[in-house]
């Protein structure tokens, strides 16, 4: 049987042992085969962004390019409106609860002994006529006003001490001594003599504490007292007392450790100019984006509750306004905090306390409604503890800093008066993309137009003085000013009209300055295609304004207006009919390349590969692609100097047009190497040579049916992988 | 005379219907297997229970080389000579096909059911049948690339490919006289997976350079569930039956005629048939801007959206017949132990042409024999047999190539043939 096993598992061998588990063939085949084709129009090869059609269905580049632009992110910049305060507590109140002590009647007979003391003891209720008595005093009393403060070291400050009589006689005299407990170091607080006081009434005596220290636990002694004899025989009651009231008042601490009650332990109210608005004057802006910073230094050893308002700002009716705490210091060590918060979309008076007869509010309890200010908003920190369970130390000369205002501030809107400056704009200069991919050769345009467009966004007029516009070809180091008559002179610009005008806010005023071969050298300006325009120009604000208005003006109405979304805007609308004559015209460009390697393409050979062009542009093409890498260095060449030769054309009239496609063939060999390369290329650079069919200096259109097809195919070895 | 029908009888159910057969009587012989002549008739045998392990693979063709083919199923690189020396033997009409199969049989010995008139047998087994015919174009086009059919046009019309893997459990019935053998069994059986490529029409004209290519197909593509094709699938099921009748002629010979597999598969509603009838020129794969070449223009296109373009996919549950075997043998006992065996066998699988074996046994020292065989037809043309059988113990061996010439010549002929079969009787 065990053989019969044995071979059971040969033959399960035999069965699925023979064959690899993953086994790959492999052979060599020889393909051709088309890869891909492609058809491009003008709008493919230009973007059809740019390129429109004529009435005659000849094409034209059109493009528009923005020379300069300023909203009021530029005409108002105001830097970071924050305010410093610092301040350390001067006063600080304690509570009003007082220490008292009684000492009756009774207690009185018990220190006084001899015949008088038991007999008031043992006649409660009885008749007697009380006699004088003199030199009655007392041991210390232990006095505690823990319930309320535990130390205080006092830099001004009062102890009232009141007596209330309510024994049957009269005191004439009573010499007292209050003294810190003897395990508190036992230093006098007060010491005196009260005069007469009568029965059922009662004595004030003050005693400044300049200086001193009061602690919770104090001993207070009676250290002679006299009284007088009744008049006639009164009911003895030994309850009847001699009562201490002390109260602290008017406390300056230098330093107390206290169950402190709330109170307020600074407060601050400004008014704050915006700053850089020199000339400028607003009474109110719509606030776009913007932030509250709020920065706080506290060495107070308790939680200071803050708040942080900008009367002057509103949203919806509602102020801006912050309330949070600064957490305790610890000992000898200062806490901090830091916090931000968004400031948008309100409006922000800037009429100073000039606010106060809106709000019906004296905010700064100056005694008054102030008057109108302009550039100004007010804001208002304020700073309080809160009484609590739990002893706090505080100190005179504990510091609170406070960092605050508004930062970031971007204006939606604004009015007022902006003021007669006059805006230096430039030198400066713009990157122009439509010629960039030009790079040797020349074309002769039969027009050009362009239109030089400036728009006023603005609520004031401007008046706008071009220096200079020149187009600067960077590659061939030329450059070329542009001239024409009309900007010589500078060009006025009406205010725009405060009616919106679909989605702006406004209705901008425009001037345009059409320039054409005929008045300017607009055609000799493109023709240097400009990879870059340098200008200078000068904008002057108000010009119709001679005498800059007083605040009341500002106030009741606002010469000036502006809004973020709109301001002024210089650009140039360019339009190139597309008949021309080149000459040798190069063109560059670099193109995004990326084929990556895959169980596909593991199988190339080397192989040739031919590109078949149908072409129906007037003019021939001689084309060189470059493989780049990634630091757009040159790797290799797909193949250079490619002949594709111009359409075939004919004379319709006195126009050229294209007759018929013309075919031809580029090819070019890909050994495994060259393929390795175009793996790894990032970048092909294609330059191209054109020169327009038409003999003579004839201008030649094109139009929106040319085009060109390419189509890629091959003839390589591949080698088959199959995995079984 | 009785053992060696039931013996051969035996053999023959195994080899061609994986169907047991046996008698009662003591003296039964084993016997050989439907390629080869009895050569156990010397030994005696009880006639008790008996389990029974086979396994045979074989692959023929008429024009790929045994050693393409290996190249081509075992990995490595198929070179230059390879294919010129089965490029050299195609014809416009060229076949290759094969089978492999592995099994384990119980058979009960003496006839226990029925009044004692049958025994029985339980089977279980694993069975792989695949068949191509294809066009030497479409070798040429496979295997060399289209260049050699530039302005020309690549014939792919009738070409087919049917593949089907399964398993099965069985029962048969085993009767048997003086006069006859009979066997009567059905086996259930399980669909792994299926393929039914057929292209009526097809072929792809190369232009010049490569321009464009012009692709004509005409035909189906039926398969099984693709997602699920590993051994536990259940992609389908059927029922085969099984039948033999073993006559025993006056002169020391027998008659033998069988049908095995004879029935059908329900593969389940996953089975996707694609229709394909189109002609389509391709020029290139088209981009919008050719300055523009990255990897995501190629993203979307995959030779799977390609042909789906051009294609109609339906899934639905379908029918099909099994791979059915009839056959006809003649055997003849002479003296001295050298025997005789004919056979001529018909497969309804692909492009089978009727094949036709003739072998011989010789007897071998120590009771081995040695069978030598040769034939022509089925998916190859030219078959040569050669095995060995004898005792070993208690178990009877039989092994050898029942198709020997691609091992010989692996250039030259392209069958192969395996066969590792032990009977052990308790």
């Amino acid at each position: 049987m065990n053989k019969f096993l044995t071979l059971l598992a040969a033959i399960v061998v035999l069965s699925f042992g023979c064959r690899r588990d993953i086994a790959e063939s492999s052979w060599n085949t020889q393909v051709v085969t088309p890869l891909i084709k492609s058809s491009m129009s003008l709008d493919d090869l230009l973007g059809d962004t740019m390129v429109q059609k004529n009435n005659d269905n000849s094409l034209k580049v059109v493009y528009n390019q923005h020379l300069y632009s300023a909203n009021t992110d530029s005409l108002f910049k105001f830097p970071d409106s924050t305010y410093t305060y610092g301040t350390s507590l001067q006063t600080l109140v304690l509570s009003n609860d007082s220490v008292v002590h009684s000492i009756t009647l009774g207690q009185i007979a018990r220190e006084q002994g001899g015949f008088i003391g038991p007999f008031i003891l043992s006649n409660q209720g009885v008749p007697f006529p009380f006699p004088a008595m003199t030199d009655i005093s007392s041991s210390d009393i232990a006095m505690d006003g823990g319930a309320f403060f535990e130390s205080v070291d006092v830099l001004t400050g009062f102890l009232d001490i009141r007596i209330n009589n309510n024994l049957p006689v009269d005191i004439s005299l009573l010499d007292f001594l209050l003294k810190n407990d003897i395990l508190l170091g036992g230093d006098t607080i007060a010491s005196g003599t009260f005069p007469l006081i009568p029965s059922g009434g009662s004595q004030l005596m003050s005693f400044p504490l300049d200086g001193k220290s009061v602690k919770s636990k104090m001993l207070g002694k009676i250290i002679k007292m006299n009284t007088d004899a009744s008049v006639g025989a009164v009911p003895i009651d030994t309850n009847n007392a001699v009562t201490a009231i002390i109260k602290i008042r008017d406390l300056k601490p230098q330093s107390a450790t206290a169950y402190f009650p709330g109170q307020e332990v600074f407060k601050k109210i400004e008014g704050i100019k915006l700053s850089a608005l020199s000339k400028m004057m607003l009474n109110e802006i719509k606030v776009k984006s913007g932030e509250v910073h709020v920065e706080v230094f506290s060495s107070i050893r308790d939680t200071i509750f803050f708040h942080y308002e900008i009367p002057s700002a509103s949203s919806g009716g509602i102020p801006f306004q912050v309330d949070t705490f600064v957490p305790p210091a610890l000992p000898n060590s200062t806490t901090s905090f830091s916090y931000t918060y968004p400031f948008k979309d309100y409006t922000l008076n800037l009429r100073g306390f000039g606010i106060e007869d809106d709000l019906g509010e004296d905010i700064n309890g100056n005694g008054f409604y102030d008057p109108d200010t302009v550039n100004t908003f007010v804001q208002k920190l304020l700073g309080s503890i809160k009484a609590k369970n739990q002893m706090v130390t505080l100190t005179i000369g504990d510091t609170f800093y406070v960092n605050a205002g508004l930062r970031a501030l971007v204006p939606a809107y604004g009015e007022g008066y902006i003021g007669n400056d006059t805006m230096q704009i430039g030198p400066s200069s713009t990157s122009l993309s439509v010629f960039n991919k030009m790079v040797s050769g020349s074309v002769n345009f039969e027009d050009v137009k362009v239109d030089l467009e400036v728009t006023n966004g603005l609520g004031a007029k401007l008046d706008v003085d071009v220096d200079n516009i020149t187009a600067v070809n960077t590659k061939q180091n030329n450059s070329l000013a542009l001239s024409n008559v009309t900007i010589s002179s500078p060009i006025s610009i009406d205010k725009a009209l405060k009616v919106p005008q679909g989605q702006l806010p406004v209705t901008p005023q425009k001037v345009v300055i059409s320039l054409d071969k005929g008045n300017s050298n607009i055609d000799q300006f493109v023709e240097v295609f400009p990879d870059r325009i340098d200008y200078k120009m000068a904008v002057r604000l108000n010009s119709d304004i001679v005498t800059p208005p007083t605040y009341t003006d500002v106030l009741t109405s606002p010469p000036n207006f502006a809004y973020n979304s709109t301001g002024v805007d210089v650009s140039m609308n360019i339009e190139i009919p597309l008949s021309m004559i080149a000459q040798d015209l190069v063109l560059a460009d670099t193109i995004d390349f990326s084929i990556t390697k895959s169980d596909a393409t593991q199988g190339y050979q080397n192989g040739t590969f031919t590109l078949l062009t149908n072409n129906g542009f007037p003019f021939s093409t001689e084309v060189s692609i470059y493989m780049l890498d990634a630091n757009n260095n040159v790797v290799d060449s797909i193949f250079s100097h490619g002949n594709i030769p111009a359409a075939n054309i004919y004379l319709d009239g006195a126009e050229w047009k294209v007759s018929s496609k013309k075919s031809s063939e580029i090819t070019f060999p890909v050994d495994v190497t060259k393929m390795e390369k175009l793996f790894n290329a990032s970048k092909l650079l294609v330059i191209a040579k054109f020169n327009t069919a038409q003999p003579g200096s004839d201008y030649i259109k094109v139009y929106t049916d040319y085009s060109i097809d390419f189509k890629l195919a091959g003839d390589f070895g591949y080698q088959v992988r199959v995995k079984n | 005379m009785r053992k060696k029908l039931l013996v051969f009888g035996i053999a023959i159910t195994i080899v061609n219907t994986n169907v047991f057969a046996q008698e009662n009587e003591e003296d039964v012989e084993k016997g050989n297997l439907s390629e080869m002549l009895d050569t156990y008739s010397h030994y005696d045998v009880e006639p008790s229970p008996s389990v029974w392990l086979l396994s045979n693979a074989e692959v023929n063709s008429t024009a790929i080389t045994s050693a393409f083919y290996t190249k081509l199923y075992q990995g490595g690189f198929i070179d230059q000579s390879l294919k010129d020396q089965v490029k050299n033997r195609l014809t416009s009409n060229n076949l290759l096909g094969g089978e492999f199969n592995s099994s384990i049989y119980y058979h009960s010995g003496s006839p226990a059911l029925f009044k004692n008139k049958f025994s029985y047998a339980i089977s279980l087994g694993y069975t792989i049948d695949f068949a191509a015919k294809f066009s030497s174009d479409l070798f040429n086009f496979t295997f060399y690339g289209n260049k050699s059919f530039e302005n020309k046009t690549a014939d792919f019309s009738d070409t087919r490919f049917k593949m089907m893997t399964s398993q099965f459990v069985g029962f048969s019935l085993i009767q048997s006289s003086d006069k006859y053998y009979l066997t009567v069994g059905l086996n259930l059986i399980k669909g792994q997976n299926y393929y039914d490529f057929s292209v009526n029409k097809g072929s792809v004209y190369t232009a010049p350079s490569g321009s464009y290519l012009d692709v004509v197909a005409n035909g189906s593509f039926v398969r099984s569930d693709t997602t699920h094709n590993d051994f536990t699938s259940f992609n389908g099921m059927g029922a085969g039956l099984n039948l033999i009748y073993n006559r025993h002629l006056k002169d020391n010979s027998n008659l033998v005629f069988s049908a095995s597999n004879v029935g059908a598969m329900y593969w389940n509603s996953a089975t996707v048939r694609t229709n394909v009838d189109t002609s389509v020129q391709f020029d290139g794969l088209k981009v919008d801007n050719i300055f523009s070449i990255q990897d995501s223009l190629f993203t979307n296109v995959s030779g799977k959206n390609v042909f789906n373009d051009y294609t109609h996919n339906s899934s639905a549950s379908r029918l099909t017949l099994l791979p059915m075997t009839f056959r006809a043998d003649y055997y003849k006992y002479f003296e001295k132990g050298f025997q005789f065996l004919g056979s001529i066998q018909y497969k309804n699988w692909g492009s089978y042409i009727p094949r036709a074996t003739a072998t011989l046994g010789f007897r071998l020292p120590a009771y081995w024999y040695l069978h030598v065989g040769a034939g022509y037809g089925g998916y190859g043309q030219a078959h040569l047999s050669l095995g060995l059988s004898g005792m070993v113990g208690k178990t009877y061996l039989m092994f050898g190539s029942s198709d020997c010439l691609g091992f010989i010549a692996l250039n030259k002929f392209s069958n192969e043939g395996l066969y590792l079969k032990a009977f052990y009787h308790f």
